[in-house]
């Protein structure tokens, strides 16, 4: 059984290792390493209803996987950190040590595969970025703001239309052999261009080959607008699976585009590698409450404050096993629900 | 008119909107009207309320703080049934080589039509056209005051316009400053506290950068972050006297995108070192301040000082504006740790090699 530091006696588990969670928009990661970085195991999933319920399913299968594995029960979780849009909420609930944003996870986990990293594409399931790095600095950063054209979940949909499965739909783009010019600016058209296309009779293979031409275009119009993308280029997150997108974007940038190993789990990985310095950093004792989180109960309720005319919608979490304690409050404009 | 001895007359009621140029001109505006011997009535804080209301009333293509406005003049309409008169200036031109954005030329007229509104006072500034003390004769007239008491109130109005942006020139953040000019409190500057270890210029509008409502309190979010920020108003007086000329054939003709570049001209060249970064708050839709972001943008990377755009509207998401901050922000404190221990190195690779 993976410990938790301060429960051991500290003679049966000595090895260190240290939990990154990332929680974004479509899926859930962890993955536990030890002080070396080495990826001990990881976990992926979709998430299902509320952050909070992924984060507990995570973990329940953290600690099968952990159970399931000799070798993994001789290590202790130092350290949490946790990344992604939900990054504050799953901190609170898993006692994380450290939150930072995607873009720094994301960095620090390519920096440590590929030192040399110049330009970091990645496109998950809602949202896209891209990252520059120079002599192993992020010097400039771009998110998408209101568009989602081009990210995961609308691939999601149009392979669905398509009936073809999402693991597959790279694959057609590949075979065609004249990809045909389809609207990227905007999902909307770019939907309606591919019925046109498909009722015109042409062939899926070339549809879909335009499809991933015309959203690494977007890409490229929408987020790196006015950046410079030098080699080394590395693409993760999920839609980097997609070959169809990888090769559009060789082509496009005319030059080779590494995928990492471990592509969908990149943030989670920088955040176990960012809470592991500052482990080593601070030797603080780590607030995580360990993996039988998962089976704890968490309490979300809302309210309106009423104090002012903004009559914010307060969110909080309550932690029913532990005297009813909020763990977590937000929503509020003015800050002073924060407080608690 | 004035009676002496009889009860004191009761005081002409004039309401202003509290957005858009309010963030610009309300000492003068509020010294000037009351030297005219009116009573203020100011609309309150942005709410959700005004926001939701203005963005009813005003037509799709606005920017977000136009929409403002609106709900602004609504809630005053609303709220104050007593008012004699609205006060929306309009403001053409400020000196004779730029204009105002368009939306503000003809700010007056759009707001007139809407249902119930009280009479409005006429004010036009465009020095094109005519002096700014015509326009406050003018002014004077509807009030019932005349040209001699008239002009007396403008040299006032001005006198203590200078002495409230020479404040803001001692580093005084503008709501701080403004909260003053309302309460009629004395011009002190605040005690510092602590510094931030990192100085960023926060770019834009001051309706977008000081409405602390539609920008989700984003100057708070940069000073909870250990953030020092500074603002145009905050520049010296002397960086706004160079025009910018991007090219010879491009001349910018927009009052504050001007502004906006001059201020950042300065840290292009001297005060390359005095920030650490650029943020520009821009709302969305805004024309001019799409173009000047681009301009801004590319001088930004020649010169290496990290530029971070944030557009913003009425549906902006709190989690996806932290993420922008936190990451630029953290970005440039690595960048900052590992230059300073690369120094370190250097200096101990230095001492070992002369030992």
């Amino acid at each position: 059984m993976v410990q938790v530091s301060d429960k051991t006696d500290g003679s049966k588990a000595e090895k260190e290792a240290f939990l990154g969670i990332d929680v974004g928009s479509v899926s859930c990661k962890f993955v536990l390493i030890d002080i070396d970085g080495n990826l001990l195991t990881h976990v992926f999933l979709r998430n299902r209803g509320s952050p909070i319920d992924s984060v507990k399913d995570g973990m329940a299968k953290l600690k099968e996987a952990v159970q399931e594995n000799e070798e993994l029960q001789s290590y202790t979780i130092k350290a949490c950190g946790t990344t992604g849009s939900a990054r504050y909420l799953t901190k609170a609930i898993v006692g994380g040590d450290l939150a930072k944003t995607e873009i720094i996870a994301h960095a620090v986990a390519t920096q440590s595969m590929y030192p040399n990293v110049r330009t970091i594409l990645e496109i998950g399931g809602q949202d896209s970025k891209i990252i520059i790095l120079r002599d192993g600095i992020i010097i400039d950063f771009a998110m998408n703001s209101v568009c989602a054209a081009g990210t995961g979940s609308f691939l999601d949909h149009q392979a669905s239309r398509l009936g073809i499965a999402i693991e597959e739909f790279g694959d057609y783009a590949v075979k065609s052999n004249n990809p045909l010019s389809i609207a990227g600016r905007c999902t909307v058209f770019a939907e309606s261009d591919m019925i046109h296309k498909q009722n015109a009779g042409h062939s899926r293979e070339d549809i879909i080959a335009g499809l991933c031409d015309s959203l690494v275009r977007n890409y490229l119009n929408n987020i790196t607008k006015g950046k410079d993308l030098d080699e080394p280029v590395v693409f993760q997150g999920g839609v980097s699976y997609n070959q169809g997108i990888v090769e559009a974007f060789e082509r496009h940038l005319g030059c080779k585009v590494e995928v990492p190993k471990y592509n969908v789990l990149m943030g989670a990985l920088g955040m176990a590698i960012l809470v592991r310095d500052h482990y080593i950093d601070n030797e603080t004792e780590t607030l995580f409450r360990g993996l039988d989180v998962s089976e704890q109960e968490f309490k979300t309720s809302t309210f309106n404050c009423g104090d002012c005319p903004n009559n914010c919608e307060i969110v909080q979490v309550k932690m029913p096993s532990d005297e009813n304690k909020v763990i977590a409050r937000w929503g509020s404009r003015c800050g002073k629900w924060e407080v608690f | 008119m004035e009676v002496s001895g009889g009860a004191p007359k009761s005081k002409v009621k004039v309401g202003i909107p509290r957005a858009l140029h309010f963030y610009r001109y309300f000492p003068f505006w509020k010294k000037l009207l009351e030297e005219l011997g009116a009573e203020i009535v100011l609309s309150t804080p942005t709410s959700k309320k005004i926001v939701e209301e203005g963005v009813q009333m005003g037509f799709g293509e606005l920017c977000i703080p136009m929409k403002v406005f609106y709900g602004h003049v609504l809630h005053l309409i609303e709220n104050h049934p007593d008012l004699d008169y609205l006060f929306v200036p309009r403001y053409v031109a400020e000196d004779k080589d730029a204009y105002f954005c368009p939306k503000f030329l003809s700010l007056p007229d759009v707001i007139r039509i809407l249902p119930n509104v009280p009479k409005m006072l006429n004010f036009e500034v465009n020095v094109k056209e005519f002096p700014i003390s015509q326009s406050v004769i003018e002014l004077g007239k509807q009030l019932g005051v005349g040209q001699s008491r008239a002009l007396e109130s403008y040299k006032t109005a001005k006198e203590y316009f200078k002495e409230y942006q020479d404040f803001l020139r001692k580093g005084v953040p503008v709501n701080h400053a403004l909260r003053l000019v309302q309460r009629d409190l004395p011009f002190t500057v605040p005690k510092k506290k602590s510094k931030g270890d990192i100085k960023f210029l926060l770019l834009g509008h001051g309706y977008n950068v000081c409405d602390t409502y539609i920008n989700l309190d984003f100057q708070k979010k940069l000073r909870d972050q250990g953030i020092e920020v500074i603002t145009i108003e905050n520049l010296p007086e002397s960086l706004f006297k160079v025009p910018v000329i991007v090219n010879k054939r491009l001349r910018n003709y927009w009052r504050h995108e001007e502004e906006i570049m001059q201020a950042i001209r300065y840290y292009l060249t001297k005060g390359r070192d005095e920030i650490d970064g650029v943020i520009f708050l821009i709302s969305f839709a805004c024309g001019p301040d799409s173009l000047i972001s681009e301009l801004i943008m590319r001088d930004m990377k020649v010169v290496g000082i990290p530029f971070l755009d944030i557009i913003m509207d009425e549906h902006s998401g709190e989690a996806g504006l932290l993420t922008r901050i936190e990451s630029f922000t953290e970005m440039i404190r690595r960048k900052k740790r590992k230059l300073e221990m690369d120094a370190k190195k250097k200096v101990k690779s230095k001492i070992k090699s002369e030992v």
